[in-house]
């Protein structure tokens, strides 16, 4: 290509005030060619202080959206600028910036339209409990059912999105734990979606989106929008 | 339906349906969302006032007392008002994201644009792929 591409990575924060000032030292080290934009979701303790004095390039979102309308913001942000990749990259510290630049290999190699960055390829680092394994494994079952593909990680939120995911999303992403919906609605609508194996470390503070009572309704939610999708 | 419990009935909707002409006459609530309330109103007045209808559709359907046909209408009439509600407050979500996400955006650039007129003052935008 004659032209650089233009790659974002994009950080949501809820709350991060922890990890927040690390993760974006490890994209400025480990993603050198990538710019990043931090999403604050409205976050009620330090997250967005620390944006502004560090210099971080930041969202903030006035009101709080939860995880896909904040994710969203930033494919919006994507589309409007005119990247050509973006990432997500979550701002709990899990992902590990080191891998976005084989994920874009693998997206420009393969020619796919999506890189996941997968756990359970190779199997290696945090592998999450024994009930949410359950529940992803459930998941990939029931997206095969559905669309005929195998994706092992499908609720991983370390995702690479090409120029045409990127105005899809931009326009319509889901609200409430948006990764295997948007997942599904790709393969339905002939998008071409790659894993690669990664490895995600446990989350290094802060507190997980999903909490033990929130996690039947997730099942339900996840598994209508799924099975609704794939209907559509 | 007894003829006292006819004419209380058939007073109660009137009133009803005269206060929310009312409302809406005096701009308190906008017609789109009213008018479900108003047709449900109707119905219940013109089944009262006819017991003939009620008491045909009763029998119809198996029905044994025509009060429990005019709650049954009421009832469903209800989810349907419900339901409309349910659709006006996902859609009126769905508008307070984009205008949130919008916002935002436009924030950040009126941000970017004081920066700029800041000499010396420059902000970490990593824009060195251009």
């Amino acid at each position: 290509m004659a032209t650089e591409m233009k790659k974002l990575i994009i950080v949501p924060a809820y709350n991060e005030e922890l990890n927040i000032s690390k993760i974006i030292k490890e994209i400025r080290e480990n993603a050198p060619g990538f710019d990043y934009v931090v999403i604050n979701d409205c976050s009620t303790d330090r997250t967005l202080d620390i944006c502004a004095s560090e210099n971080i390039n930041y969202i903030n979102l006035p009101v709080n959206l939860g995880i896909g309308g904040a994710m969203q913001t930033g494919y919006l942000y994507a589309y409007e600028n005119g990247y050509d990749v973006a990432v997500q990259l979550d701002g709990d510290g899990q992902h590990d910036a080191f891998y976005v630049e084989e994920m874009l290999r693998v997206l420009k190699e393969k020619n796919v339209d999506m890189v996941i960055g997968s756990r359970y390829i190779d199997k290696e680092g945090f592998q999450s409990s024994t009930m949410r394994r359950a529940g992803i494994k459930y998941f990939t079952g029931l997206i095969k059912m559905i669309t005929g593909k195998v994706i092992t990680d499908p609720t991983s939120g370390f995702r690479m999105a090409g120029k045409k995911v990127i105005k899809r999303f931009a326009s319509d992403y889901p609200r409430d734990y948006p990764e295997p919906e948007s997942v599904v609605r790709l393969l339905k609508d002939k998008y071409d979606v790659s894993e690669i194996p990664v490895v995600m470390r446990p989350r290094q503070g802060g507190k997980s989106s999903i909490s033990a009572l929130n996690s039947v309704y997730y099942m339900v939610k996840v598994s209508i929008a799924i099975i609704v999708a794939g209907v559509k | 339906m007894s003829l006292k419990l006819q004419i209380i009935l058939i007073c109660a909707f009137s009133i009803i349906f005269v206060w929310l002409v009312t409302r809406v006459r005096k701009n308190k609530v906008d017609v789109r969302f009213i008018l479900p309330w108003i047709v449900l109103d109707l119905v219940l007045l013109i089944l009262t006032i006819f017991p003939g209808i009620i008491v045909w559709f009763s029998g119809l359907l198996g029905i044994y007392s025509v009060m429990n046909m005019l709650f049954f209408c009421g009832f469903c009439l209800s989810l349907m008002v419900i339901f409309t509600l349910t659709t006006a407050v996902s859609k009126m979500t769905n508008e307070i994201k984009r205008l949130t996400q919008r916002i935002a955006i436009m924030e950040k650039e009126s941000e970017e644009k004081k920066d700029q007129g800041n000499a010396g003052v420059e902000k970490d935008i990593r824009k060195n792929n251009r």
